[in-house]
């Protein structure tokens, strides 16, 4: 079997960096991704067909487009009016349902290689944050479970609160963009001084 | 260290109990923490700290805060240098190093200053009348101005990069308080217990804003600012300048973290530029003490009262010994009490003749002389101040009569009045309006989300300041859906006199002969008198936007905070115009200049823009690959085998060997996009110039789509992977445009067709497998895959696996040779490129990078960027068979204008040199092998390189009537180059024109 690399192999040694700081308080990690899939669908049967689907794996329903929805590790993302993005811990439980879609109603795609997830932990988060994105990372404003997709360092991410008591973040960006992303959120973490970890 | 005659053995806000040695001009200065560079030089008697901008006079230090237009320093050594520096801000540090900007050989004894003989040949305009105007057109006024430039002593720029690192900081509130003084921390107070979200933001080291400059109400600002300090919602910013307001209550702050050190602790940035989204604000910006206009108000020793009265009363320094303040209002007599009590013999010239009776029996008390009625006329003295002469006032508009007197003293403290600081309010897009009374300019109508308090607003008291910010911030916090009770704020306990009550504005005092003394500077930074103002007006210059161009008053560093009001007077004296006929000017961001470093922050170096890798880029790295940028792309260029080996040399070898053998390129960073939905294919017929949906599943399609002006945008292939779903690919360089097209056609014009698009570019790595060798490689390295001709023609494609990972094989071809496309989900990508490497060992496998992939499709007379350059057309490409007629398409009737159906059109050829060994440009012109070589010729060059397979230079190009030119020759000229090349016309296909090799 060929060897899975990721995007950021090479760049992330485990270790503190930057200014002296106690342990713990930012940490940074790369979240493996298990499976990524994108559901689509068309407007005028988009809620009656992928909100069954969704159900299949313990969400809601389709959801709203700021908070992402949990069913024990899987997370879903509405993205845009027809889209949801679905993030399952392995590509299993996914696999196990995939064939059975009819992709003419519900066209699906795979996108687990194109997006890296990095995790920015610890009380220190939410102001490194501040240095890289333009979204008020206040509990009040942008609490557990709340997602945005914005821009880093001119790269479009997806920016996920993680519902956590500890400020937690992950940052999923295209993997092509994570090396370049990766140094910038450690550039500006370095003020703080940050861990780097296999697990945020 | 030398003694500090000027410091006073008690007082003051510094730490005495710490001493330090900073040095200016080579001079050791003795410095206490909480002194200023300014402080520090007053306390240790330094009287000139620079030479004015144009005639060399010397100047002192005039002010204590951010309007000091004369203390202009170059700040720190090497690479942190830093020019311009105002020593009135300048936080004071062990080690600190700071020199005067101009003056030689010394600031002391100024050379330069010879040019003051000949002030009056200088007047506004000088040097646009005398270096540019009568030399147009010439490169006179570029060779002078170095020399100008020099002279005038403006600092130096650093030349090596800053080593220092700046961070960008984004933040949200409630509320934002700019200023924390009386007024700021009396509304951050009010609107943090109302419950809002507040950001105090305070240019000043400390908070308290002019308190501090008073030796009462400590301990009402100690109780404030520990209750602010103690709140949660609030976070103060000090060091820290609100420079902007702009649209969308967004505020642009710069602070100065770690710029009281010389070099900042590891990790640390020197600055943080903030970005601030405030629901709502309040502006208590203050307001900057006037100065009055008289004879030689410039020499040192000529100083605001207000910051004689700060150097007294924060910092310990007693700026002079015979003191004598110039007033017109009441503000200054605090201040000589105060002075007189430090030990200085004090007088006031007060042009006004009705004092109030406790005013004098205040000053009698503290054994201040009161001169009633009388104006400083003119000052005496060489390089400092040592006299004045007053002559009594002789009405309202700064007048005098009768006999002068002279008043030895060593320090001129003058106050016109106050000038509130409206410099976010006017960058808000508001004009403020004269008021007439309070003899200032103040905001006018109002911003819904932007409250003003304090001395900006007209609170001419502490008293007013506090209650008029207390106010407002509850109003912010109302503003942002906060209305909490935020009880009640008391005034600190202390006299004062305030500034407006019975103030007189006069533009400039004038000699009892009824002239303005010629030495009367406006602006002190840029050595403005009345006769430049006088000449702007007769010149026609009668808008205070054209005199401040003109005249340059209001420019520079300062941007006319101590200058504008008392010039826009003049000009209304002149125009016969009340003040608020003439208004003021514009004020425009920054308010205070701001480092390009923290506009800048972490977008520098390799972080100026992010750079895309592709998931096979560390196997190139390690491979020793030298790498080119491709757009926001790093790819591998070439892979030198031998150290020396250059470029030309690289990609001739690597391309010679793909036509041989075999060979790897890593395409990843093609544009990959998913089309997907019942209406997938119908929707390729119609961004497509040809028919997709009668694709087989199974097949690719080489596809031109348009823009709707009928010019080609983008080329690519396209596989059918199922009845609804197609994948697409796209020039690297387009990707991103094609997949914002597309979305966007979907979404307006076709927004009734079920298709979904999706951008996999980085779902999939993607190596293109080349040369004659390439199925032997890809059929050891795939195992049970059939990639036989028979079963894998040109432009189909086939599922397989290597190692186990399922992969795609596509077979196209871009170099002419036998190739295919392998793809790969990218996290496998790296390793699967290893294992053809390791595979393809046997078959001499070898890497190539772009410059054998140009080289490769230009032989075989693919177009790409060159010729794909938004100028040209199917016909001018040769690629009007791509035209479907059966159905209609994205640019389908604009590209049959008559213009870009001219059969004169360029159009694409081959291009070969007759002279083997000569190159051509890109860029090259195309003309006849005879005549005049003139205009734009005949066609360009559009793509160029040397063939391994032809053995000579061979180029595309676009050339007028170019298919029926074949076995013409022309001549490629390069202008820049200065070069003429013979070529022969040729078809653009050189190799392999039958397809034999593809199609093998």
């Amino acid at each position: 079997m060929l060897e899975f690399r990721s995007a950021l192999d090479g760049h992330l040694s485990p270790g503190h960096f930057g200014a002296a700081a106690e342990p713990g308080k930012l940490i940074l990690s790369e979240r493996p991704l298990g499976a990524l899939v994108q559901v689509g669908g068309w407007r005028d049967s988009f809620e009656s067909v992928a909100a069954p689907l969704l159900q299949r794996f313990g969400f809601a329903g389709t959801g709203g487009f700021a908070m992402a929805q949990t069913a024990g590790e899987a997370i879903a993302f509405r993205t845009a009016p027809e889209r949801i993005l679905l993030n399952f811990p392995s590509p299993a439980a996914w696999e196990a349902v995939a064939a059975g879609i009819d992709q003419a109603a519900t066209p699906t795609l795979d996108l687990s290689h194109a997006r890296t997830v990095v995790r920015v932990s610890g009380p220190a988060a939410a102001g490194l944050l501040a240095r890289l994105l333009p979204i008020d990372f206040d509990d009040a404003a942008f609490g557990p479970d709340r997602f945005v997709q914005s821009t880093l360092h001119s790269v479009g991410v997806l920016v996920h609160r993680r519902a956590r008591s500890a400020p937690c973040v992950d940052l999923y960006m295209p993997s092509s963009f994570a090396v370049t992303v990766w140094e910038m959120v450690t550039h500006n973490a370095a003020s703080f001084g940050y861990q780097v970890s296999g697990a945020g | 260290m030398t003694m500090q005659p000027n410091r006073l053995a008690v007082g003051g806000r510094i730490d005495r109990g710490t001493t330090f040695s900073i040095r200016f001009n080579d001079r050791d200065i003795v410095a206490h923490p909480g002194d200023t560079l300014a402080s520090a030089l007053l306390a240790n008697g330094v009287k000139i700290v620079g030479r004015s901008f144009k005639y060399h006079r010397p100047r002192g230090v005039f002010s204590a805060g951010v309007e000091e237009p004369n203390a202009l320093v170059q700040l720190r050594e090497g690479a942190r240098t830093e020019p311009n520096s105002r020593a009135t801000t300048v936080e004071a540090y062990p080690g600190l190093v700071a020199r005067s900007q101009s003056g030689w050989p010394s600031v002391d004894t100024d050379l330069g200053a010879i040019v003051g003989a000949f002030a009056r040949f200088m007047p506004a305009g000088f040097y646009y009348k005398t270096f540019i105007g009568p030399f147009r057109n010439t490169r006179w006024w570029m060779f002078c101005e170095h020399f100008i430039r020099r002279a005038a002593g403006t600092g130096i720029a650093p030349a090596a990069p800053d080593p220092d690192t700046y961070e960008k900081v984004n933040a949200f509130c409630d509320v934002l308080v700019v200023g924390a003084g009386p007024a700021g921390l009396s509304a951050a107070l009010a609107a943090a217990r109302a419950g809002a979200r507040v950001i105090l933001a305070e240019q000043d080291r400390d908070l308290g804003g002019s308190l501090l400059d008073q030796t009462v109400g400590d301990t009402w600002l100690r109780a404030t600012v520990d209750e602010v300090a103690s709140l949660p919602n609030v976070r103060i910013l000090t060091r820290t300048t609100t420079f902007g307001a702009f649209d969308g209550d967004v505020y642009g702050l710069v602070e100065r973290a770690w710029d009281h050190v010389d070099v900042p602790p590891p990790h640390q940035p020197r600055q943080r530029y903030w970005v601030v989204r405030a629901r709502s604000a309040v502006m208590a910006t203050g307001a900057i003490e006037r100065p009055l206009v008289f004879g030689g108000n410039d020499l040192p020793g000529v100083m605001s009262a207000s910051a004689l009265r700060a150097y007294l009363n924060r910092y310990g320094v007693l700026c002079g010994r015979k003191i004598v303040l110039f007033t017109a209002n009441d503000s200054v007599y605090a201040t000589a009490g105060e002075l007189a009590r430090a030990g200085a013999a004090v007088t006031i010239v007060d042009m006004r003749s009705d004092l109030p009776e406790e005013l004098r029996s205040r000053t009698a008390a503290a054994k201040v002389d009161v001169l009633a009625g009388f104006a400083v006329v003119n000052t005496h003295g060489g390089k400092a101040v040592t006299a004045v002469t007053v002559a009594a006032v002789s009405g309202r508009e700064g007048g005098t009569k009768g006999p002068v007197r002279r008043i030895d003293c060593d320090v001129v403290g003058v106050s016109g009045g106050f000038t509130p600081t409206l410099h976010l309010w006017s960058q808000r897009g508001r004009k403020p309006r004269f008021d007439t009374d309070k003899l200032a300019f103040l905001p006018d109508g109002s911003i819904p989300t932007l409250v003003c308090a304090g001395a900006c607003a007209g609170a001419d008291t502490i008293t007013d300041a506090v209650s008029s910010g207390f106010a407002a911030g509850a109003k912010a916090a109302a503003a942002a859906d906060f209305v909490g009770d935020a009880g009640a704020l008391a005034p600190p306990k202390l006299a004062d006199d305030g500034w407006q009550r019975g103030a007189m504005l006069i533009s400039a005092v004038r000699a009892p002969d009824g002239e303005i003394p010629a030495k009367s500077f406006f602006d002190l930074q840029h050595d403005v008198k009345s006769t430049d103002i006088e000449l702007a007006h007769r010149e026609g210059y009668v808008s205070v936007e054209h005199l401040k161009r003109y005249t340059t008053n209001g420019m520079a560093t300062d941007q006319g905070k101590t200058s504008n009001v008392n010039a826009l007077a003049r000009l209304a004296e002149l125009r016969g115009s009340p003040i608020p006929a003439v208004g003021t000017t514009t004020f425009r961001p920054p308010y205070t200049p701001v480092a390009f470093g923290a506009i800048v922050g972490h977008e520098i170096g390799r972080h100026f823009r992010p750079t895309r890798l592709s998931p096979i880029h560390g196997w190139h790295a390690a491979r020793g690959a030298a790498f080119i940028d491709a757009g926001s792309w790093s790819r591998p260029r070439y892979y030198p085998v031998s150290p020396g080996e250059d470029v030309q040399a690289g990609y001739i070898r690597e391309a010679r060997h793909v036509r041989a053998a075999v060979g790897l390129v890593d395409v990843s960073p093609l544009g990959k996009i998913a089309v997907q939905g019942p209406d997938a294919a119908e929707f390729l017929d119609r961004v497509y110039t040809n028919m997709f949906s009668t694709l087989k599943v199974g097949r690719l399609r080489y596809g031109v789509m348009l823009r709707d002006d009928g010019f080609v945008f983008d080329d690519g292939t396209t596989a059918r992977l199922s009845e609804t779903e197609f994948f697409m690919s796209t020039t690297t360089v387009n990707a991103g445009k094609v997949m914002a097209r597309l979305e966007f056609l979907l979404q307006t014009a076709w927004s009734d067709l079920k298709v979904q698009v999706t951008s996999v570019s980085d779902q999939w790595a993607t190596i293109a497998v080349a040369g004659p060798k390439s199925r032997t490689l890809l059929q050891a390295t795939c195992g049970a895959a059939d990639l036989s001709a028979q079963a894998l023609p040109n432009m189909a494609f086939a599922c397989a696996a290597i190692d186990g990972v399922p992969v795609r094989i596509h077979r196209m071809s871009y170099s002419g040779e036998l190739a295919f496309e392998v793809y790969i989900p990218a996290r496998y990508g790296h390793s699967a490129w290893a294992e053809l490497m390791r595979v393809g060992e046997p078959f001499g496998v070898a890497p190539y990078g772009t410059e054998a992939m140009g080289a490769l499709r230009i032989e075989k007379g693919h177009v790409a960027g060159g010729e794909l350059d938004g100028r040209t057309t199917l016909k001018d490409l040769a690629l009007e068979r791509f035209a479907s007629t059966k159905k209609s398409f994205a640019g389908c009737v604009l590209r049959k204008r008559p213009v870009l159906e001219d059969p004169t059109r360029p159009s694409l050829v081959g291009l070969m040199t007759i002279d083997k060994t000569v190159s051509i440009k890109a860029g090259s012109l195309l003309f006849p092998a005879t005549g005049d070589i003139a205009g734009h010729g005949d066609g360009h060059v559009t793509s160029t390189t040397f063939s391994p397979t032809l053995g000579g230079h061979i180029a595309l190009g676009l050339l007028a009537r170019g298919p029926a030119r074949l076995g013409e020759t022309i001549r490629c000229v390069d202008f820049l180059g200065g070069t003429t090349v013979n070529c022969v016309v040729t078809a653009p296909c050189f190799v392999d024109p039958e397809g034999v090799r593809q199609n093998a």
